[in-house]
């Protein structure tokens, strides 16, 4: 943090560690997902029974293990939320790196694509491309994907339009390298660092938005769990069984958090 | 003129939101019939009937030419799944979202503002006092927390607040407060976080400089000559956490079981009712662009380093 003052604030503030705690969550679950995957499944029970040896955390409306279903779902809403950030880092980046280093017409209708594209809210667009795509898993990733990849395509552009003039570029243009090559070598190095940075911190923002399509029914197949459809039906039980719906809430709004946390610690370690 | 410009770049916005919406749709994987015959509700017969009356089995662009030359005369088409005219159930169904929509937006922008100025308060030194780290934390986690829990919470409020209410005014303002302050949690701190961030990096600024120069003291202090200055940037914010209002009365809807614009178009989308869902959304870049031209416009009118020429 800068201290008050005045000219202190446009210098780089010291550098952090990256915060422990949040990087402890998401690695718990992470595991968690993992032993899911590798443990059988526990036996149905009665639905919405209390916690006991059996089930730890309880069992939900169709009688599921809750606890089991609350690790398994963490690593999907991750998957799915991983998945949307980094479709849109890939979109985004190629289509700024395009328009930032061809220039000329190329430049100019790519950059009004993403005037249009950025002047519509995000989760608009997202729901076009659901209504297109149909319900489910995958369709909300690509919605929640393209829906933000804009941001990271002005973004691209930017750094793009800078490198453009160094003289390495320059000269590697002299030399003959084109398209592709230029990008791999020339721009992707650089852009990389400050593309991967906000993309931590539109992670926050892709869990939110999956999260919340899948718990409006747009997740498709109703027995995957992920928390948003999770959250979706422990709704339907809130008044026998509110702590369901609290678990789910608290887990979710903790994983943003620390998603959030880790994004703004690489934002400040880019310098910005 | 550039209010002109800001108008006729809108309605660009508008259009191609529109014409997107109405090829997603077409081109994409969700029937409509399919819907209505795996529900029983129609027989194959019926269904390719209903196709040939609604135009469905018409090339995509002279679909599209009846659809705009519809839209130019006011005529949204009617619900494949009700029959209902589109522009009467859009207007029925705001008459539910846009009360709660103001309310929350209200809500969150008045909170936000205030906490916001909470959280941003040093002393003379410039560090932080409890208040305002506490503040600030309620802030990052309020901003964190999903709509539909909120909702949830405010859900089971709602109801000894009902039975307790003696009159049925009060009762509506219940029914219209509790999914509107659902609504604000999550959207008046994200306001509130940017209020303390706007506060806290003007402080580099000139005006500041000048003001200290002036013998205004070092601490941040919530004075209504830098409230022009905050509000500018928190305007355009303001306009454009209406976004989030939309995503955000589907959840809030669909939880408190109301009707309004969110949940038909959640139920819409899923039944692939094409004009519903094409006319919700074109309606939804229509007020995000309406909004933020009036932001942007608010925004000059208080900050006079934003005017231009």
């Amino acid at each position: 943090m800068n201290q008050a003052g005045t000219l202190s604030s446009s210098l780089p503030s010291e550098r952090r560690d990256i915060p422990r705690a949040a990087l402890l969550w998401l690695l718990v679950i992470i595991a968690g997902g993992i032993w899911t995957v590798l443990f059988p499944v526990p036996a149905q029970g009665l639905p919405l029974q209390s916690p006991s040896w059996q089930h730890w955390l309880g069992t939900d409306l169709l009688g599921r293990d809750f606890g089991w279903r609350l690790l398994a779902g963490g690593i999907h809403t991750l998957a799915v939320a991983t998945a949307a950030a980094c479709l849109s880092i890939l979109l985004g980046g190629t289509w700024g790196m395009a328009a930032g280093v061809s220039g000329g017409w190329i430049d100019r209708v790519l950059n009004r694509m993403m005037d249009v594209a950025l002047s519509v809210p995000a989760l608009i667009l997202a729901l076009v491309i659901l209504a297109a795509l149909g319900p489910g898993e995958m369709a909300v990733a690509i919605a929640v994907g393209v829906g933000g990849a804009a941001t990271f395509a002005r973004l691209a552009r930017a750094e793009a339009m800078q490198i453009r003039n160094r003289e390495y570029f320059l000269a590697s243009r002299a030399l003959a390298a084109r398209g592709i090559r230029m990008m791999r070598s020339h721009l992707l190095p650089n852009i990389a660092g400050p593309l991967s940075a906000y993309g931590a911190l539109h992670f926050g923002w892709a869990l939110v938005n999956a999260a919340s399509l899948t718990f409006l029914g747009f997740g498709g197949s109703p027995s995957a769990a992920e928390w948003g459809r999770m959250l979706g039906e422990a709704r339907l039980v809130f008044w026998q069984a509110p702590a369901q719906a609290a678990a789910i809430a608290l887990v979710l709004a903790v994983t943003v958090l620390a998603v959030q946390r880790i994004g703004r610690w690489g934002m400040e370690r880019d310098g910005r | 003129m550039s209010f002109l410009r800001r108008l006729l770049e809108g309605l660009i916005v508008v259009w191609a939101v529109a014409t997107l919406a109405f090829f997603a749709l077409r081109i994409g994987r969700v029937d409509p019939m399919a819907a209505l015959l795996s529900q029983g509700l129609a027989t194959g017969q019926q269904a390719a009937d209903m196709r040939r009356l609604l135009g469905l089995d018409r090339p995509l662009l002279a679909q599209y030419a009846d659809y705009l030359s519809g839209i130019a005369r006011g005529d949204l088409g009617r619900s494949i799944f009700s029959g209902q005219d589109v522009a009467g159930m859009i207007a029925e169904a705001a008459g539910y979202t846009v009360p709660l929509a103001v309310v929350a937006w209200l809500l969150s922008v008045i909170f936000g503002i205030g906490f916001g100025a909470v959280a941003s308060r040093r002393d003379e030194r410039g560090t932080r006092g409890r208040i305002g780290r506490i503040t600030g934390a309620l802030l990052a986690i309020g901003a964190a927390t999903p709509v539909a829990w909120s909702g949830l919470i405010l859900l089971w409020a709602s109801v000894p607040l009902l039975s307790a209410a003696a009159t049925e005014p009060v009762r509506a303002a219940v029914r219209l407060l509790m999914p509107a302050a659902a609504l604000a949690v999550t959207v008046g701190c994200s306001i509130g976080r940017a209020t303390e961030s706007s506060i806290r990096q003007s402080r580099g600024e000139p005006f500041r400089l000048a003001m200290q120069a002036h013998g205004f003291p070092r601490g941040i202090r919530f004075d209504w000559r830098l409230l022009r200055a905050y509000l500018a940037p928190l305007l355009a914010l303001a306009g454009m956490e209406a976004a989030f209002l939309l995503g955000g009365t589907m959840i809030t809807e669909v939880v408190f079981a109301r009707p309004g614009l969110g949940r038909m178009l959640v139920d819409a989308i899923l039944r692939g009712d094409y004009p519903v869902v094409q006319a919700v959304l074109a309606l939804a870049a229509l007020g995000y662009v309406f909004f933020g031209i009036i932001a942007d416009f608010a925004a000059a009118v208080l900050d006079p380093r934003l005017r231009d020429g």
